[in-house]
């Protein structure tokens, strides 16, 4: 009785504790991450961009007025009133960079075909960069003198040189994921049409097989489709390799995303030649000898 | 007595005759078409010339059609042909002289040229239908062959057209090649926003 006793305790204390542990875990992950939710809908979030990006052009426009209004009369008033608008913008436009993180995270989150530990990556350092304009934001209110402003505003553009890169790293990843889902897809069923035309030449009732000329010119065109299979994928290899090189680069990158573009774009073509090969010998298969 | 037999002889030879004072119904006619009857009648012999003169009265129809034929004569004397007789001629038939020798011409000419181009098309075409009919001498000398007329088989289902596994690969298929074809890799609303970063003061 003690025995048992003493193992219902003892089972009982595990139990708790694997819980602690658990929740414990759960409870610290949620304080460190930014308020924000883990992969919110797209759509409301790309929403939610827009309006920074309307807010932004408000307060630039506001920025510019007060911007000359200052330059033309140099006066106290008119300074401390460019200060305002000025921080004003800053702020704003720290935001539509804030939105911009966000709508691709959520993206990312909805992404096809792109692996776990990839999403996780890129969603950690997507973290970082909304944490930094989140703390820049912050600190632009204690700005005194515009010259500080200034200042912080070429901080965030110097940050913006660097997350460029990330920007358009999580794009060519969503574009990728498409064409790979596309490359899984043909192949399972260009490996489905194989595998029937090998059924039907291994089968011997009279009727159900076809002659060796068409047997023949059914091998050449899934050979022709394999062959663009193959094409298809070493186009990805080199998109992937242009994608890995943006990380590290700096500069035109836009022109190095529209390369990735085009590379994908062929490796799609490929495997829209694939499948056209495919439909024709499915339609052989169909259609009976002369 | 007498009286009265003559005026039974009108009666009884009263007729109607509406032609009567222009002379008859061939005068009537000769009225219309505008000959006068002293011009119509040049065989007559003059004592009864005299009693033709007196009894041509033109009416207004006649005097109509003859003021017309003058004004045509008029009008129509620039543009027709005017009607000569050959040197030493003193009769016969009127000869038929050309006011513009060129415009004739030149009419001769795209009569022949447009009968030119007649006889080019036909031949082409005689030319072009010979060459259909299947003689193969003109395709040698070409450069390029002729792509040869696709021949129509109707189709006709193997044992396999209703296999459920050949029909499932089949829509496999198609909804793949359409996706491909409609799926577009860009992220056009997502790219960077441009922000103006340049703050001087």
């Amino acid at each position: 009785m003690d025995t048992f006793k003493t193992k219902a305790i003892l089972l009982c204390l595990v139990f708790i504790s694997l819980f602690s542990i658990i929740f414990s875990s759960s409870v610290s992950s949620q304080s460190e991450n930014i308020e924000t939710p883990s992969f919110s809908s797209f759509d409301e979030v790309f929403n939610q961009y827009l309006i920074s990006i309307e807010n932004y052009n408000q307060a630039y426009e506001e920025y510019i007025l007060k911007r000359a209004q200052y330059l033309r009369f140099k006066t106290l008033r008119s300074q401390q009133d460019a200060q305002v608008a000025t921080t004003e913008m800053l702020q704003r436009r720290d935001d539509v960079v804030i939105s911009y993180l966000l709508a691709l995270r959520a993206r990312l989150g909805e992404a096809i075909a792109v692996s776990e530990a990839r999403k996780e990556g890129l969603t950690i350092r997507i973290d970082e960069e909304v944490s930094w304009y989140l703390t820049h934001k912050e600190k632009l209110t204690s700005a005194r003198v515009l010259d500080d402003l200034v200042s912080d505003s070429n901080e965030a553009k110097e940050r913006l040189t660097q997350s460029e890169g990330l920007f358009y790293e999580i794009l060519s990843t969503i574009a990728q994921g498409k064409i790979v889902r596309f490359t899984e897809r043909t192949d399972e069923i260009f490996l489905a049409v194989k595998n029937k035309v090998e059924e039907i030449r291994a089968d011997a009732r009279e009727g159900y097989s076809f002659s060796p000329g068409k047997f023949n010119t059914l091998d050449r065109w899934l050979f022709e489709a394999q062959n663009l299979v193959v094409r298809s994928k070493t186009r990805q290899t080199e998109a992937d390799d242009l994608i890995s090189e943006l990380v590290v680069r700096q500069g035109n990158l836009l022109g190095d995303y529209n390369q990735i573009l085009a590379t994908l774009g062929e490796s799609q073509l490929y495997l829209k030649e694939t499948s056209t090969f495919l439909e024709e010998v499915i339609r052989e298969i169909k259609t009976a000898e002369e | 007595m007498q009286e009265a037999e003559s005026e039974q002889s009108k009666k009884t030879t009263r007729v109607f005759r509406p032609f009567k004072n222009i002379g008859g119904l061939s005068g009537w006619f000769r009225a219309l078409t505008g000959r006068s009857r002293l011009a119509q009648k040049s065989d007559q012999t003059q004592s009864s010339g005299q009693e033709v003169a007196g009894q041509v009265s033109e009416d207004s129809v006649t005097q109509d059609i003859r003021k017309l034929s003058d004004f045509l004569k008029r009008t129509s004397g620039r543009y027709l042909p005017s009607r000569e007789r050959a040197v030493g001629e003193t009769s016969g038939p009127l000869v038929y002289k050309d006011r513009n020798l060129s415009k004739k011409l030149i009419k001769i000419l795209l009569f022949f040229l447009f009968l030119l181009v007649l006889v080019f098309v036909g031949v082409r075409f005689f030319q072009l239908v010979n060459e259909e009919g299947g003689t193969t001498e003109n395709a040698k000398d070409t450069k390029t062959s002729p792509t040869p007329p696709a021949v129509y088989r109707p189709y006709k289902p193997s044992i396999y057209a209703d296999d459920p596994e050949v029909l499932r690969l089949e829509k496999d298929i198609n909804v793949i090649e359409r996706e491909l074809g409609r799926t577009s890799v860009r992220e056009d609303s997502l790219l960077p926003p441009r922000l103006d970063f340049d703050i001087k003061f």
